[in-house]
């Protein structure tokens, strides 16, 4: 069976070894070689592929175990594969001939269990100067069906800003929306993410591995990723024969949830791969512990194509999406004023308590993203091109309850439909190592407009235009890497004025620019332990509804006041990570302090705003400097052979340097644990585990309290109330603990298998409100949650 | 030779879908440039008392904002009254940003059901009644009974509650559905 094995992969790199034959003239190479061995028994292995990675140039083990390949001057991923074996992966850099040797883990004994071998400890050690979190695929799956932002909140340093069941954001370290870059299939994902309740327009299905780098990153990522990069990564597409896909079940007994997801792939030996992917989700209202949330049900259906070309000239990758959601606002947070705004605050439940329904009604959001990148990667003599080019649509409606003061109906036009159209490009080079020095130079620009069409103006029209061009360079030895990076980023924007505008009078441009630059060390003192240390800085400009907005948030009851002059805001970050990896506890400490200068924040104001509605509480939005500082740590502990101890814990604060108060509505220190243990095979059921996991936040003590102000206007309707409202609006809710099991088999019937789970999310069915739950005034967040997943893979992936 | 020709025709194929997408999905993008429409809202509120012993006298109380949300404070006008006396009030609310003006008293009177004006008075001596009631027997607010006693001056409070369960007591509105109006004028009566 293995000789068979063997054959096949001789054959395949026979086919691409002939089909490196076609490239031309031969740049100067190195050889790398060295043995590949049983990291159990010591034992040489024979037939194992080993593969240069983009080149695509391989050869396979010989019988005393050792492999030697001639490769160019290059950087290289290198990967290694045998039956029966888990693969490997290590990073390169060539530019003298290296020995490199490799220990392959027999995946026969430890199935699920996270054993890391050596390479890869050393390849973790020294993977970034910033703080990176890796969700894999294993990981991500353990939370399908849940959206984007919520199946990333174990992570150290990561919480979710939350509107209810439907809408989360990702908040790191602090951070959020505008804040933070999403990097989707290689292109900046662009809504209107400045919204705190406009959440990220990702199929929580699509990406199979989530990575997260937390700190200022504007070097490489250009504007806005002050708090933090999220890295969507899609399966690399096929480029050899073959057929396979997967097919996934999700049902949830809370909101009554149903998903169904699943993708097929394919390629073929001439390097094409294609894949096609899809979801849908329905659920109705969720449930608190002692009542229904009226109106918190959505659809959503995304759908995604790609394909791809990998050949001797490079890869190419096209990659197509919908994303598609309907979502109720729960109808206890939408809110006419002050007045109502403290009585629903000291009900304390909300006032209509409907029975389940999946209807949605009036408010809603109905939202549409299109998305479509063009990726390729060129190998060159003297190093790699890399391009990428995007374009996306992003069609929001917002359906308010009234229409001026009548009940809204389903003719109505939304009260606001934002369109925005957003086209990216970069081209980065990656040249080949001169020296020790590895290193990128890229350019990219992107064009940007928003056009009104709905009832009301959230924000006005405009047009953006973006350039930016960077240098990223890595020294590279054998214990320490050190990096730097600088980048210069030019932004124009003109806003239209509109009807009615109380603040954009005319057509306003505003010209940005601004340097950044990074700087990273990583050493590696022993062989399991690496120290590192990231000075990093970022920037945003001011967002269009910072400038320009000029009236009421439903949902909080405040009048927002935008201000056309505020300035761009920056960001000055320095980390440093412990990275401890042996084959039985991995963790990673960081610590960080951010320093963030012209800060835009809402400030409120001393007057209230009196409107025909009532008054409103004014809020301004106002620049100051700003510190961060926190702790993020994560341990991975492998106690027993079957059983492993996590824990991550996320420690944030923030203070306003200008004031010497605390920021507004700061994550809480957030802990959580988790036990797993495997249990033996039994029967048809393999790879079987139990789950107990925790999570303890504590209540955020940390807040501003909002000035009372000393005389209130002429005939403003209710004083005490508005009393109240300063005190209520500010105050966190309690801490709370939550518990939550899970269970899990794969059972394989002939060459079948099923991966079943079954978790019991709050457990206890608590009751409970997170401080960054912009429901927390009005409703408690979701009770017990039984959810089923059944994950069947098709053909061999 | 043959992979070449694999590529460029790979590369038009990839160029067509791209152009398919790009063209096909996005309805051509609207001018950034173009002004868009307003919805209505409320800028007035009227209350015309009629005195019951003498119906040539009347009076009017007005709180008008013309700009809406805008940075203009409201005009207010309150009522002077005099003492000992009972008058017939009737309400009207109207949305002047529009031509011709639109009288959403109407709209109010159709949807009695969902409506209800709630009356605060504090300071002055002035007692408020309902005088209309929908097809359900509950109080509406848009038709009420005043009567005010000895000289006194302070505040009356006129609260518009959208979609809330109907109060008889007409100085405690509903703690639940929406606000459409919350308004005070100054009253003095001598």
């Amino acid at each position: 069976m293995r000789r068979l094995i063997y054959l096949v992969f001789l054959l395949e790199f026979a086919i691409t070894l002939n089909a490196q034959t076609s490239s031309t003239a031969k740049p100067e190479e190195y050889r790398l070689y060295g043995k590949v061995f049983d990291a159990k028994t010591q034992e040489r292995l024979f037939g194992a592929s080993v593969v240069a990675m983009p080149l695509k140039r391989g050869t396979v083990s010989k019988e005393n175990g050792t492999y030697s390949l001639m490769l160019p001057k290059g950087e290289y991923e290198i990967q290694v594969r045998f039956v029966g074996y888990r693969s490997k992966s290590v990073r390169v850099v060539l530019n003298a001939d290296k020995e490199l040797n490799f220990t392959l883990e027999s995946d026969a004994i430890e199935t699920e269990e996270v054993i890391i071998s050596t390479d890869r400890e050393k390849e973790k050690l020294m993977e970034s100067s910033q703080s990176l979190d890796v969700m894999t695929k294993e990981d991500l799956d353990k939370h399908r069906g849940q959206t984007f932002g919520e199946s990333l909140k174990n992570l150290a340093g990561v919480s979710v800003l939350q509107t209810g069941v439907s809408i989360a954001k990702p908040v790191v370290r602090g951070l959020h929306s505008q804040r933070v870059v999403i990097i989707n299939s290689g292109v900046r994902q662009e809504g209107q993410q400045w919204g705190a309740e406009h959440a990220p327009e990702i199929d929580p299905f699509s990406p199979s591995e989530i990575q997260v780098l937390k700190g200022a990153s504007s070097v490489l990522y250009g504007s806005d990723a002050i708090g933090g990069v999220i890295r969507l990564v899609p399966k690399p597409l096929p480029s050899s024969q073959l057929f396979a896909g997967e097919f996934s079940l999700n049902a949830f007994s809370n909101n009554r949830q149903g998903a169904v997801s699943g993708f097929l792939e394919g390629g073929f030996d001439n390097g094409f791969g294609w894949r096609i992917q899809g979801s849908f989700r329905k659920a109705g209202d969720y449930a608190a512990p002692n009542y229904t949330l009226a109106n918190s049900g959505f659809q959503e259906q995304d759908f995604s194509a790609s394909l791809g070309l990998s050949r001797d000239f490079g890869r190419m990758t096209l990659y197509f999406s919908r994303f598609n959601t309907e979502l109720g606002i729960f109808s206890g947070a939408h809110i006419s004023n002050t007045t109502d705004l403290v009585n629903a605050i000291l009900r304390g439940a909300p006032a209509s308590q409907p029975a389940f329904s999946y209807t949605i009604n009036f408010p809603k959001q109905a939202i549409t993203h299109y998305l479509l990148s063009i990726h390729g990667e060129f190998p060159l003599r003297i190093g790699r091109i890399e391009t990428n080019y995007g374009w996306q649509y992003n069609d929001r409606r917002e359906f308010d309850l009234h229409r001026g003061r009548r009940r809204a109906t389903p003719e109505d036009p939304p009260a606001y439909n934002l369109n925005l159209w957003t086209y990216n490009g970069e081209i980065k080079f990656h040249h080949q190592p001169i020296g020790e020095f590895i290193g990128t130079l890229g350019v990219s620009g992107s064009k940007q407009f928003n056009v009104n069409s709905g009832d009301a103006y959230l924000i006005p029209n405009f047009e953006a235009y973006t350039v930016g061009i960077f240098l990223f360079e890595e020294f590279v030895r054998e214990n320490w890497t050190l990096n730097a990076g600088l980048r210069y980023d030019y932004r124009s924007q003109i806003a239209y004025t509109f009807p009615g505008s109380r603040f954009l009078q005319a057509n306003a441009q505003r010209d940005f620019q601004t340097f950044t630059l990074c700087s990273g060390i990583i050493y590696q003192l022993f062989s399991n332990l690496s120290l590192s240390f990231n000075l990093g800085t970022a920037w945003r400009p001011p967002s269009i509804n910072e400038l320009y907005s000029y009236g009421v948030h439903h949902g909080t009851a405040q009048f927002e006041i935008g201000d056309s002059t505020l300035n761009i805001e920056k960001s000055l970050s320095l980390d440093g990570i412990l990275r401890y990896e042996t084959s039985r506890v991995s963790t990673e400490i960081a610590i960080y302090h951010n320093l963030i200068s012209g800060f835009i924040y809402l400030f409120p104001l001393s007057e209230p705003t009196v409107t025909f509605r009532g008054a409103f509480p004014s809020f301004r939005y106002q620049q100051a400097d700003t510190r961060l500082y926190g702790i993020d740590a994560s341990v991975k502990w492998s106690i027993l052979s079957d059983l492993r101890l996590d824990a991550t814990l996320s420690v944030v604060r923030a203070d306003n340097l200008q004031t010497n108060e605390p920021i507004y509505q700061m994550p809480s220190d957030r802990l959580t644990l988790l036990a797993h243990y495997h249990l033996n095979d039994v029967g048809l059921f393999k790879s079987n585990f139990i789950e107990l996991g925790a999570t303890l936040v504590r209540r955020q003590y940390r807040y501003p309290t909002l000035p009372q102000p000393e005389t209130l206007p002429p005939f403003f309707p209710d004083e005490n109330t508005y009393r109240d409202y300063l005190r209520l609006i500010v105050q966190p809710p309690a801490g709370y603990a939550l518990f939550n099991v899970s269970a899990g088999t794969q059972v394989s019937i002939g060459k079948q298998s099923f991966v079943i789970n079954l978790s019991v999310q709050n457990l206890f069915n608590r009751q409970y409100r997170d401080y960054l739950s912009r429901f927390r005034y009005f409703a408690d967040d979701a009770g017990r949650n039984i959810v089923l997943r059944l994950n069947v893979p098709i053909g061999k992936t | 030779m043959q992979n070449k020709k694999f590529n460029s025709l790979f590369l038009i194929r990839a160029a067509l879908v791209v152009s398919f997408f790009v063209v096909g999905c996005s309805k051509d993008p609207a001018n950034p440039s173009n002004p868009g429409n307003e919805s209505e809202t409320i800028t007035t509120f009227k209350l015309r008392f009629v005195q019951e012993d003498d119906t040539t006298r009347v009076f009017e109380a007005q709180w008008r904002d013309l700009d809406g949300q805008g940075p203009n404070p409201p005009t207010i006008s309150g009522f002077s009254l005099p003492a000992n006396k009972s008058f017939k009030g009737t309400v009207k609310v109207l949305d002047e940003t529009k031509n011709p003006v639109v009288d959403l008293t109407e709209e109010i009177e159709k949807e009695a059901e969902a409506h209800q004006f709630f009356y605060i008075v504090s300071g002055a001596n002035l007692t408020i009644e309902y005088d209309d009631e929908d097809s359900n027997g509950k109080p509406i607010g848009l038709e009420i009974m005043a009567t005010t006693a000895g000289s006194s001056s302070g505040t009356l409070r006129v609260i518009l509650k959208h979609e809330a369960t109907k109060n008889t007591t007409i100085s405690v509105p509903s703690t639940d559905g929406d606000t459409d109006l919350d308004i005070v004028l100054p009253v003095r009566i001598q």
